[in-house]
């Protein structure tokens, strides 16, 4: 009889659990509608995961990952070689643009490789997150940024001048804020980012779910900074990182992401 | 041509009250992997000779239980007993699946469909208790709302299952 009470109160107590809501804290599509998961039913960085991605009424933007090839293009792009998911061999950028039209992922989808430029991104309602890569794996040296640069330019529509870029390298940050551009520095604890000397020249920090707590999330953003947390997958997870309270959250599970944003 | 028509009719009731011998009706629970998600529920099988037609209901396991967004599947099965033995049965099967879930509750068109259609073998071992295992691939459709185009569009993909059940011969 007395268990019967306690299951009953436990039954009041979680059904009146109020639902939080996370309104204020923008969701992103990490890689198109997600990196390596089976949730997404696209390959990541393909048109059609970027598509995909930025139909849901519910996400703010989609993150693609940018290499740019020997012929100066910038194309979608996560790993660093194309011979695990591709039919094709050797790096972006050691690749020209003829080679590289050519190469489809290795996947039941079978989606071609595609280039920024023409990635047909609807601008207008979403934002487009550059996480621009800055070597060649193949040849182990660092690219020409201005190069980089360049190619994302031409890569972009005409007058599309609110760009927003990821970047881990920290000596990039300079010539990307003297393009105006936003941009994000992906490192690893919230304190290097804090104590970095180019602060000032980003909009804020790009950072593993968890390599930051809820705290120092709200100490960043007291400077004036923004902040994307990703790595963020299964419910548990995306629960976890919505309740840091976030700036956005970088998920590779859309609908996940969407209901715990809306409970 | 009357007379056709109803030798026909006697015949096939004819038919179909000898068949009854061989009537099975069986309701199971199964459990399955998704790509989307961990798929769990009941069905109930009519088994005669060697075709089965198995109707069932499934829920998404991690939204409806871990995310509290009841996400129902329902679908068809057809399935071919290639083997037909007391304790083994195997074959292949055709399945249709719909599912459905509310993802934005803000948004006025806030779900999202999923229509697959399977193809697969199977094998079930026991009798009246059997234990049965599945596994198919085929095309999938997902329909959403575009919050870009203010339409449903439909994404083609392909997909796969596998399933272990448990069912219960009446």
């Amino acid at each position: 009889m007395r268990f019967r009470w306690l299951i009953i109160l436990l039954l009041f107590v979680v059904s009146c659990k109020k639902k939080e809501r996370f309104e204020d804290v923008g969701i992103i599509g990490h890689a198109g509608s997600g990196l390596n998961t089976s949730t997404s039913l696209y390959t990541d960085n393909s048109y059609e995961a970027v598509q995909y991605a930025a139909s849901f009424d519910g996400i703010d933007g989609v993150e693609v990952d940018i290499q740019c090839s020997s012929s100066n293009s910038a194309w979608l792009f996560h790993d660093d070689k194309l011979d695990d998911r591709t039919d094709g061999s050797g790096c972006i950028p050691s690749s020209s643009d003829d080679y590289l039209e050519d190469i489809h992922y290795a996947g039941w989808e079978n989606e071609k490789l595609v280039k920024l430029v023409n990635l047909n991104f609807p601008y207008a309602q979403k934002r487009l997150f550059l996480d621009v890569r800055s070597s060649n794996w193949c040849t182990q040296q660092m690219l020409d940024q201005q190069q980089v640069i360049q190619s994302i330019e031409l890569g972009l529509p005409a007058g599309q001048t609110d760009v927003t870029v990821v970047t881990n390298q920290v000596e990039w940050v300079h010539l990307f804020y003297l393009k105006g551009w936003k941009v994000f520095l992906n490192l690893s604890s919230a304190q290097s980012y804090l104590t970095s000397s180019i602060v000032s020249e980003t909009v804020g920090v790009c950072i593993r779910n968890n390599e930051i707590s809820g705290e120092e999330v709200k100490s960043v953003q007291q400077t004036g900074k923004e902040v994307i947390i990703f790595d963020v997958r299964s419910p548990k997870g995306i629960r976890k990182a919505f309740k840091k309270y976030p700036d956005y959250v970088m998920t590779d599970n859309l609908k996940a992401a969407i209901i715990e944003k809306y409970p | 041509m009357k007379g056709c028509l109803l030798s026909l009719l006697i015949c096939c009731s004819c038919c179909a009250f000898h068949a009854q011998d061989s009537l099975i009706r069986s309701a199971g629970l199964n459990f399955m992997y998704h790509p989307y998600d961990f798929f769990s529920g009941v069905y109930v099988a009519r088994q005669k000779y060697r075709l089965e037609q198995r109707v069932f209901l499934n829920v998404a396991v991690n939204r409806t239980f871990f995310q509290r967004r009841f996400s129902p599947q329902t679908g068809y099965q057809l399935v071919y007993a290639v083997l037909n033995r007391k304790w083994l049965y195997a074959g292949p099967f055709v399945r249709t699946a719909l599912s459905a879930g509310r993802i934005n509750k803000l948004s006025d068109h806030s779900m999202v469909y999923n229509e697959e259609v399977f193809a697969g073998v199977f094998a079930g071992f026991g009798q009246q208790n059997r234990f049965v295992i599945s596994g198919g691939v085929g095309p999938a459709w997902e329909q959403n709302w575009s919050a870009i185009d203010s339409h449903y569009q439909t994404w083609f993909s392909w997909n796969y299952f596998l399933e272990i059940g448990y069912r219960y011969a009446f």
